[in-house]
């Protein structure tokens, strides 16, 4: 079964070839290995390359976002080090635990906490306040560092609620972050409880509030070269920095980046973000803050879309190329070939002096070559050929009419006319007159040659005797230019046609029959023309005798015979031409060159 | 009357050309026939032969032969030669040989007739002239 299916097939693609032409084939054959290829390979290189861009792209992106994730990390820390550092601070643990009873001692305190950090509010960038709360009913507060709460406002609520919920926490540290309605300015507090050790009752706690635009919006600003935004987002999921000032305030959830918040670690995806793609990036830092970066893969687009430009570009040049390539060669092939073909039907038709015009160095060259010279060998052979054919016709002519004895036939002959002459037979005497002229020049001594005047002379002996055996039933009409008969011209070229108009023609048996003979000079040229009003030649046999195509004895023989004489002593300035209608008559034009001297059988010109 | 010969091994020819020429007519007398080179040779012995017409070509002494042989014996002698043979070959022979008319087979009457005609006016002409010499002579050698 299967056999039978690849038997089908491969039946079908050898009609579907076979049927095709040579061109359409070897476009086939360059769309399947050339054209499919260059575009498969143009469509895999694209997708390989965008693949490689966005790869490196990516990369490159969370190199940058990891970047600022340290940066970040690190300016946290700076500050939580700090508030660590002031609570791990055992003389302020001390001082704050103490009960005091007099004023040196809490002036002493407060001097000592000047001394220790009052210089710390200079030492780090965007500090907005360092402050130390404490509880301590013995100690009083400065309104510098030491602070007692109370129901003043500090970092969106008021100081008792920061320091009890500072208590109540777990942590002994976080991060607030509240907008100043004043002046509308995001801060971000520090809290850390102060204690002896952790988990122990606080002692005091230290609050840090910086100006988050200061802290890290210069961290942010420079990450990306403005492609592509971050966005610093603290654990309740607000954004407290970004280099979208915009965004910064509000909540993840309002904004179209809420999907960052539905992962809890590093995430790494692509989303559409304000109205084009953009590569989001989040990272999961300390105090469960977010770092964010929206990445618009525009740039990448347009890097894919230039380099997918130069592939299509690459890959149409090629094929334009390879195709305009092919099509010369195609039509070069088939226009040789074409050539090729032309010439050899002129050759099947006898024309052997083509030849292919400038041939190339390739195996179509090597063809046309081969053709060239198969073609002038044809036609020399075939010149030979013919040549000796005719040459042995001339010789069977002569081989024939030397067996007729001439001497033999002339004594009879004088004989016969004796004979006449006993019996006062004039007639007969002519009869015999005219048939030893007709022989004479049929035989002609052996020569082919002879001048026109005794040509004329043949017929006019033959049509005598013609003339005896039909009772003079043809009308013969002579018109003859006297100039022209001391010129040369072979022998038996007008008889045989004569005789066609009686064997063929009928002339005589038809009543009215009439023939008419002239011999004009046409410039270089003498022509012959034989007319007769018999019944003519059919179309068919015509077309037989004018095309070479008629069997031997018939009509057609003694004309082809003729033609080819003519040819043969005369070449191209020698020609027959019959015309002929079916009941009206036939009319023969023969033109020879005047020959003044007899003319020579042509040589076979072996230049071709 | 002037006296011709006709060689011809084919007597049709022969009795042909002596029934059919009006031999009295043209001054002739009727002519002597033989049928071959050697009856010719014999025949002239005993005769004046004025006119020789012999056919080449024929068997033992051909045509040409005997003109020659007959020239060598009298130099005066008319010949006219009857062929067969066109050829240009024969023709020059015959006339190198002394033939003052090559006539081809079959033989037409009037052209034989012709020639007869002119030969007996050249031997007409031949003899007044001869007899006009003698008389000079005459004269002078009784002066």
């Amino acid at each position: 079964m299967a056999f039978n299916l690849k038997n089908a097939i491969a039946g079908f693609s050898n009609r579907l070839l076979n049927s095709m032409n040579l061109r359409t084939k070897i476009l086939v054959l360059y769309i399947f290995v050339v054209v499919i290829p260059i575009i498969i390979l143009g469509v895999v290189a694209e997708k390989i390359m965008f693949n490689f861009l966005k790869t490196d792209y990516s990369i490159s992106i969370n190199e940058a976002v990891d970047q600022v994730v340290k940066n970040v990390e690190f300016r946290k820390l700076t500050y939580e080090i700090l508030a660590t550092r002031t609570t791990m601070d055992g003389e302020l643990a001390a001082q704050l635990s103490r009960v005091y009873t007099d004023f040196i001692t809490q002036w002493e305190t407060i001097c000592y906490i000047d001394r220790a950090f009052g210089t710390v509010r200079e030492s780090l960038p965007g500090m907005e306040y360092f402050r130390i709360y404490h509880r301590n009913n013995t100690l009083a507060e400065d309104g510098g560092i030491l602070w007692k709460p109370s129901n003043r406002e500090l970092s969106g609520t008021t100081e008792h609620d920061w320091y009890n919920n500072l208590k109540a926490s777990d942590s002994s540290m976080h991060w607030d972050l509240y907008k100043n309605p004043v002046n509308g300015l995001l801060y971000m507090t520090l809290s850390r409880k102060i204690t002896w050790v952790p988990g122990d009752d606080m002692l005091g706690a230290v609050i840090i509030c910086v100006r988050s635009a200061e802290v890290f919006e210069n961290l942010l600003d420079t990450s990306f070269r403005g492609q592509g935004d971050v966005f610093l987002i603290n654990e309740k999921g607000v954004i407290f920095s970004s280099s979208r000032k915009d965004f910064v305030g509000k909540n993840l959830v309002e904004t179209p980046l809420q999907i960052i918040l539905r992962s809890n670690s590093n995430m790494n995806t692509e989303m559409d973000f304000e109205e084009s793609k953009y590569l989001i990036i989040s990272r999961i830092i300390s105090s469960d803050w977010r770092v964010a970066a929206a990445i618009p893969l525009k740039n990448l687009e347009h890097q894919t879309r230039s380099l997918s430009i130069w592939i299509i570009a690459i890959t149409l040049g090629l094929v334009i190329l390879s195709a305009v390539l092919m099509l010369m060669v195609i039509n070069n092939i088939v226009y040789r070939l074409k050539s090729l073909e032309s010439k050899m039907t002129s050759v099947t038709e006898g024309r052997f002096n083509v030849t292919v015009p400038k041939s190339y160095g390739d195996e179509l060259g090597d063809l046309e070559k081969c053709f060239n010279f198969m073609a002038g060998r044809l036609g020399v052979l075939t010149n030979e050929i013919a040549l000796v054919r005719t040459r042995e016709r001339e010789e069977a002519l002569k081989a024939l009419q030397a067996q007729i004895n001439p001497h033999f036939l002339y004594n009879t002959l004088g004989i016969i006319r004796w004979r006449a002459l006993d019996l006062n037979d004039e007639e007969l005497c002519r009869i015999v007159d005219a048939m030893t002229v007709f022989y004479r020049l049929s035989l002609n001594k052996g020569n082919t040659i002879l001048r026109i005047r005794d040509e004329i002379e043949h017929i006019n002996a033959y049509l005598e005797i013609q003339q005896y055996r039909y009772m003079n039933n043809v009308k013969v009409k002579w018109d003859i230019d006297e100039s022209v008969l001391d010129y040369y011209t072979i022998k038996l070229i007008l008889q045989p046609i004569v005789e066609n108009s009686y064997i063929h023609g009928m002339v005589a048996k038809r009543g009215h029959g009439e023939l008419c003979i002239s011999v004009v000079r046409n410039n270089d040229s003498v022509v012959f023309t034989i007319h007769d009003n018999g019944v003519g030649i059919p179309d068919d046999k015509l077309q037989h005798i004018l095309c070479d195509t008629t069997k031997s004895n018939s009509q057609g023989y003694g004309f082809r015979n003729i033609k080819e004489r003519i040819k043969l002593y005369y070449g191209d300035e020698g020609s027959i031409s019959i015309s002929s209608r079916w009941g009206e008559g036939t009319t023969v034009r023969l033109k020879i060159p005047v020959c003044t001297e007899p003319p020579a059988l042509r040589e076979v010109n072996y230049s071709a | 009357m002037l006296k011709a010969l006709i060689v011809d091994d084919e007597p049709n020819h022969r009795f042909g050309l002596a029934k059919h020429v009006n031999w009295n007519g043209l001054g002739y007398d009727s002519p002597l026939l033989a049928e071959d080179a050697d009856e010719a040779l014999f025949l002239t012995g005993n005769n004046r032969i004025d006119v020789l017409i012999a056919d080449v070509c024929m068997p033992g002494m051909d045509g040409i032969e005997l003109v020659k042989e007959m020239r060598v014996r009298y130099p005066d002698i008319h010949v006219l030669i009857i062929s067969g043979y066109e050829e240009f070959e024969f023709a020059r022979a015959a006339v190198e040989a002394g033939a003052k008319a090559y006539l081809l087979k079959p033989l037409k009457i009037e052209e034989v007739e012709n020639w007869l005609k002119k030969f007996r006016n050249e031997i007409k002409m031949a003899e007044k002239l001869a007899k006009a010499d003698l008389a000079m002579k005459k004269s002078l050698v009784k002066t």
